[in-house]
Formats: C-alpha cells, sequence, structure tokens
C-alpha cells in the first residue's frame, strides 16, 4: 500500500513537471516564431525603404532628361530651326541626353542606371507607335531607365510642332528576370 | 522484541518517506531553474522582437509619409512647406532650384524625424518648363 503510495506521488511530480515542460517550449516556440516574425518584417521595411529611394532615383534621371530635351528644343527653336530639322538634330543627340541624365543624379555606392532604347521617331513611326495625332506630334523620344535592382522607368516624349515637349508616358515598372531564384515568392 | 521491530518499521517508513520528500524538493527545485532559465532567454526573445517589430513599423510609416510628400512635391515644387507635422514625425523638405535655359529643375531632399532621430530621408526631382507652365497658367 505505501509502495503504491509513494509510486503515485512520484507519477504526480512526473506529470507535473511534463506539463510545465510543455507549457515551457510552446512559451519557446512562440518567442521563437515572434522573433522570426519581426525580423521578416524588418527586412520587409529595409527592402521598401530601398526600393522607394530606388524608385525616386529614377524619377530623378528622368525629370533631369526632360530638362535637357526642352533645353535643347528650346535652343533649337531660338536658333529658327524648324520641327523636322530639330527633330533630326535630336535623334543624334537622344542617346547622349539620356546618359547624361543617367549620371547627372547622386546614386547610392553600387548603385547604377543604364539608359536602353534611348531613340527619336519622326512623323507616322511615332504616331503609329503611339496612337496619337501626327499633326500633333511631329515626332517623339523614347528611352528607358533600368537601375540595379530591375526597376525601370520607360518615357515617351511627344515632340509638339512649336518644338515644345508633353510627357506621353511615364510608366514606373520592374523588368520580370527569371533567373532570379531569389525573387520567389512562394514555393509550395 | 515486537517493540524493536516496530520501532525499526516506523524508522524505515520516515526514512522512505523524507527521501521522497528530498526527490520531490530536488526535482521541483530544477524545474523552478529550467523554468526561470527559459522564462529569462524567451522575456528576452519577445522584448526583442517588440523592439524589432516597432522600430520597422516606424520605417514603414516613415517611408509612407515620404513618399506622400515626395508626389505632393511632384505636384507643387514651389508651394511646399519647409516644415510639417504628421502623427509623431517631424518632416523637413529641402527644395533646392535649379535653373536651366528652358525651365527650372527642382530637387527636394525630404527627411522624416521622429523623437528617437532620422527614420527616413528621400531625394526626389521635379522639372517644370517655363513654356509647359505658362501654358497650363493660360
Amino acid at each position: 500500500m505505501s509502495r503504491s503510495a509513494s509510486r503515485r506521488q512520484a507519477t504526480r511530480l512526473g506529470a507535473l513537471s511534463i506539463f510545465v515542460i510543455v507549457i515551457g517550449l510552446c512559451i519557446a516556440v512562440l518567442s521563437v516564431l515572434s522573433l522570426a516574425s519581426s525580423q521578416a518584417s524588418a527586412r520587409l521595411s529595409e527592402k521598401q525603404a530601398e526600393s522607394v529611394q530606388q524608385m525616386y532615383d529614377l524619377e530623378q534621371v528622368g525629370q533631369t532628361f526632360c530638362a535637357h530635351l526642352d533645353s535643347w528644343l528650346k535652343a533649337l527653336s531660338d536658333s529658327g530651326a524648324d520641327t523636322n530639322s530639330a527633330l533630326r538634330v535630336l535623334t543624334t543627340r537622344v542617346s547622349d541626353a539620356a546618359v547624361e541624365s543617367a549620371s547627372f543624379v547622386t546614386l547610392r555606392e553600387g548603385d547604377e542606371i543604364q539608359v536602353s532604347n534611348a531613340e527619336v521617331l519622326i512623323g507616322a513611326d511615332f504616331s503609329t507607335m503611339t496612337g496619337t495625332d501626327a499633326g500633333r506630334y511631329p515626332g517623339g523620344a523614347f528611352v528607358t531607365f533600368t537601375n540595379q535592382a530591375g526597376q525601370q522607368l520607360i518615357c515617351t516624349v511627344g515632340i509638339t510642332q512649336d518644338l515644345g515637349y508633353q510627357v506621353l508616358e511615364w510608366k514606373m515598372t520592374r523588368a520580370w528576370n527569371e533567373d532570379a531564384g531569389n525573387e520567389k515568392l512562394w514555393q509550395g | 522484541m515486537a517493540t524493536m521491530s516496530f520501532a525499526t518499521g516506523t524508522s524505515r517508513r520516515v526514512r522512505k518517506k523524507s527521501a521522497s520528500f528530498g526527490t520531490y524538493l530536488a526535482e521541483a527545485l530544477f524545474l523552478l531553474v529550467c523554468v526561470l532559465i527559459l522564462l529569462s532567454v524567451t522575456v528576452t526573445l519577445f522584448a526583442f522582437s517588440a523592439v524589432t517589430s516597432t522600430e520597422s513599423q516606424r520605417q514603414q510609416q516613415a517611408v509612407n509619409l515620404a513618399q506622400t510628400y515626395a508626389e505632393r512635391f511632384a505636384d507643387d515644387p514651389v508651394g511646399m512647406k519647409a516644415v510639417s507635422y504628421e502623427d509623431d514625425f517631424h518632416i523637413q523638405c529641402d527644395v533646392v532650384a535649379h535653373p536651366q535655359n528652358a525651365g527650372t529643375l527642382y530637387r527636394a531632399v525630404i527627411s522624416v524625424d521622429d523623437q528617437a532621430g532620422q527614420a527616413y530621408q528621400l531625394t526626389t526631382s521635379t522639372y517644370v518648363s517655363e513654356r509647359n507652365a505658362q501654358e497650363s497658367a493660360s
């Protein structure tokens, strides 16, 4: 009788121990989950902060490109050049303007903005491509700026008869990189 | 003889009881120490994750505010207030005008600060063509 009683007493303590251990494990798992979640949240906000600055870097480059383009158009207009000859001059200069704009902006270390598809189209080529009225825009410039993170600014500027300019497209997007394995959002 | 055997049985029982109590006490103390260690570690982890979460939330809020002010600046670069207050944040917008041949290129540095210091800084630009500004004014 006394043996079974002492056994019962030991079992009671063991059950209590197991209960405390289970509770302790639950708290430990919860704390680790909470830590992992907060770390992920911190990484996400870091990425968001970085991505926003990169986006506004592209915005700066695009605005600088518009400034260069407008300056050249004004200079050509002041020199009395007609629209067609001005557009031909711009055809040779647009790429330089884009590269110059990309280098004008102070970027963070390791970041770089590349220029692609910088070209000027004249007449029907431009109006067909953009779906605009050739009478209003006898030509226009296309340029794409891409940063290291793959963000792109696609910019289309229509040049008016009086050698002014109008922004027709200002699209901030991201180039799809099929090979980037670290960009997987979900892997089921 | 009977008295002696009774006494021996009683002392054995007492010894057994005290040994069992000793084991119980040792086990309970060990458990208590384990629980205390576990609690100290988990409380530290919880506190650390709470601080990290608050910090990231603060940064997200600051980024959103900076973006809002950057869009306001893009809409009206000249009419930007130098200092604004929103929630617990202090937003400073330093605008510098760079005159160009045919317009002005405005550059803004938007700083979002709170009591802990600078939460985020955003640099942006916007170009205002003289001709386009005149056309929209007329």
